[in-house]
């Protein structure tokens, strides 16, 4: 695994732009980079991070299994007891998930550990699923890598093919697509979504979370112009569904979810001692534990999380040198958990943290984001791999 | 042993990836196939149509801008009836109605059409089947029949009653379509998801 400085394509803002990647500069810093690209041997992304993605996406899924076989177990990941029956029977039909990101440290070198699951709400998969993509054939036509170069990188294949696998299921070929207002992150992650459904050929409206409707006597929920939803991926989590005014109708209409309700078991970091837990000493795991007094302060060594967070919110750690690291957020309402610190590699200034996705079931690629913190957050770097 | 493999590179990404939704026209050529699906729409809606006798008499309306005037004007053309002789002209649409086309796209050669005595250009809302609202300039010529002898209220009001007829055939395909939205003396209540978006930003992670 090495970093190498290239040169840039030429005028790709404009083709940034003109592909509907706008939000590759956030609030005036760069989002997107490639000025360098992080290179791996096929023998590194096959055995080291493609094995064991889908092995431990494997462990995963037997996770699921046991948490739903328990009351205790439910519970303590603090799913509400109303949602219970919509988490199992969505499980048990085997309804499909859609896809899902596993954080990985990886150095090149030892063992790809496991950081943490994005299995509700992923998002950095258009770039990807695609810009990645469209970068590495015009920086080999360019001339700006070697023209052999691969990479690690069906996402979007594998999208569209599990969303016309989803088709099939549905009575007709709809999905719904939502995300919250005012946010142009989400709304474009939704939007890549949309294009591969639609590509599938599913039809794809949209609708605002916040516009979603109910209606007395109606079997679904509606979307803005009283149209029952059939079906409708949501960017936006479990837990806060749960606790929001609709939230106790999700098990009374027919509406399906994607992702499917019992992602709520894996979208909570609660899943990472029960992952330990039942496969101590695995390579690809971290130590994780319960913690069962939050206010005591952080042993060097150790990393805190909140069950539910997202990028990189309300963590803290302190290395094993005593060196002290947090940021700040509302996630200020759930329990925590403790997990080992493992190092993330450091090229230059910057930590780069892999991001390997599973659609439907498989491993299908990887995204690599980069921050100068040991947390990595919304604000990190995305930057390009190849494989030679 | 599968030696007709052996020599092949083994990929570990995708061959081709396009865009459907996103930045379309630059994607295609960039990936080299097309869209997979064609756009269709439905919930069609035709508002605030205007008859106009030219250009620019439509730049004078003061709704649309001369680009779209034009735009509008060049379909409108596009959308009239051609006929390869005058004569096969004429025997559609009477004696005298008939003129050479002026050049327009569709094809060599020339070709001949009623008179075009102006155009009604109105807004077209829909839903397309890609998931977004359409919203753009819709158009219909309004030229000389064997019925309307150049009349221009006649013209206009058989221009018109064909948009209707446009817009209810595309809205019957919906209906049916849509039969589940029933009405009901229930009303709907929203905004029961997201309540504390504000506060947190995004939800991707």
């Amino acid at each position: 695994m090495l970093k190498i400085p290239v040169r840039e394509r030429k005028a790709w803002k404009e083709l940034a732009k003109d592909l509907g990647f706008h939000f590759h500069t956030i609030d005036g810093e760069a989002y997107w980079k490639e000025e360098a690209y992080y290179q791996f041997t096929l023998r590194q992304v096959e055995e080291d991070i493609e094995a064991p993605t889908e092995e431990l996406h494997e462990m995963c899924m037997e996770a699921v299994e046991r948490v739903c076989r328990s009351d205790a177990l439910l519970d303590k990941l603090c799913v509400p007891e109303f949602m219970w029956e919509s988490v199992r029977s969505s499980w048990w039909s085997g309804q499909p998930q859609l896809y899902g990101r596993m954080d990985l440290a990886y150095d090149g070198k030892g063992k790809a550990k496991l950081l943490e699951l994005n299995y509700d709400t992923p998002t950095s998969i258009y770039e990807a699923g695609f810009f990645q993509w469209v970068w590495l054939e015009q920086a080999m036509e360019q001339g700006l890598i070697p023209w052999q170069a691969d990479q690690f990188n069906s996402i979007q294949e594998k999208l569209i093919g599990a969303f016309a696998h989803i088709g099939q299921r549905l009575a007709t070929p709809e999905m719904h697509f939502s995300s919250i207002k005012d946010h142009v992150e989400d709304r474009a992650t939704v939007e890549y979504l949309q294009d591969c459904a639609i590509q599938a050929g599913v039809d794809a409206p949209f609708v605002y979370i916040e516009d979603i409707g109910l209606r007395e006597g109606e079997r679904h929920f509606l979307d803005h112009e009283d149209k029952p939803i059939q079906a409708i991926f949501k960017l936006y989590p479990w837990e806060e569904m749960a606790d929001d005014e609709f939230g106790s109708q999700v098990p009374k209409r027919d509406t399906h979810w994607f992702e499917p309700p019992w992602k709520t078991i894996l979208s909570n970091k609660g899943i990472l001692p029960l992952l330990w837990e039942w496969n101590e000493g695995h390579p690809n795991l971290l130590p994780a534990y319960f913690d069962d007094d939050p206010r005591q302060s952080l042993k060097s060594g150790w990393v805190r999380k909140p069950f539910f967070s997202r990028e990189g919110s309300n963590i803290e750690l302190v290395t094993p040198g005593g060196e002290r690291e947090s940021v700040a957020g509302p996630y200020t309402d759930s329990p925590h958990i403790l997990q080992a610190y493992h190092p993330m590699p450091r090229f230059g200034e910057e930590h780069a943290l892999i991001g390997s996705w599973v659609v439907g079931d498989r491993a299908c690629g990887i995204g690599i984001r980069e921050d100068k913190g040991r947390i990595t957050k919304d604000t990190s770097c995305f930057v390009p791999h190849i494989i030679l | 042993m599968d030696n007709a493999n052996k020599h092949l590179p083994r990929r570990k990404r995708s061959v081709r990836l396009t865009l459907a939704l996103m930045g379309a026209g630059a994607a295609s050529t960039l990936a080299g196939c097309g869209d997979s699906s064609p756009e269709t729409l439905s919930n069609v809606q035709f508002d605030d149509t205007e008859s106009y006798r030219s250009v620019e008499d439509c730049v004078a309306g003061g709704i649309y801008t001369r680009k779209a005037c034009e735009a509008a004007y060049d379909q409108a053309l596009e959308d009239v009836p051609h006929y390869r002789t005058q004569s096969q002209c004429e025997e559609e649409h009477g004696e005298d109605a008939c003129q050479t086309a002026p050049h327009t796209n569709s094809g060599s050669g020339s070709w001949f059409m009623p008179a075009m005595m102006g155009y009604m250009v109105g807004n077209m809302t829909a839903s397309s089947s890609r998931g977004h609202m359409v919203n753009r300039v819709y158009q219909e010529p309004v030229y000389r029949t064997r019925d309307n002898q150049g009349d221009w209220s006649a013209a206009t009001s058989s221009a018109s009653s064909r948009m209707k007829g446009v817009e209810s055939s595309m809205r019957t395909t919906i209906r049916t379509h849509n039969r589940a939205v029933r009405n009901s003396s229930y009303s709907t209540s929203r905004s029961g998801f997201g309540s504390r978006s504000s506060a947190r930003g995004g939800f991707g992670s």
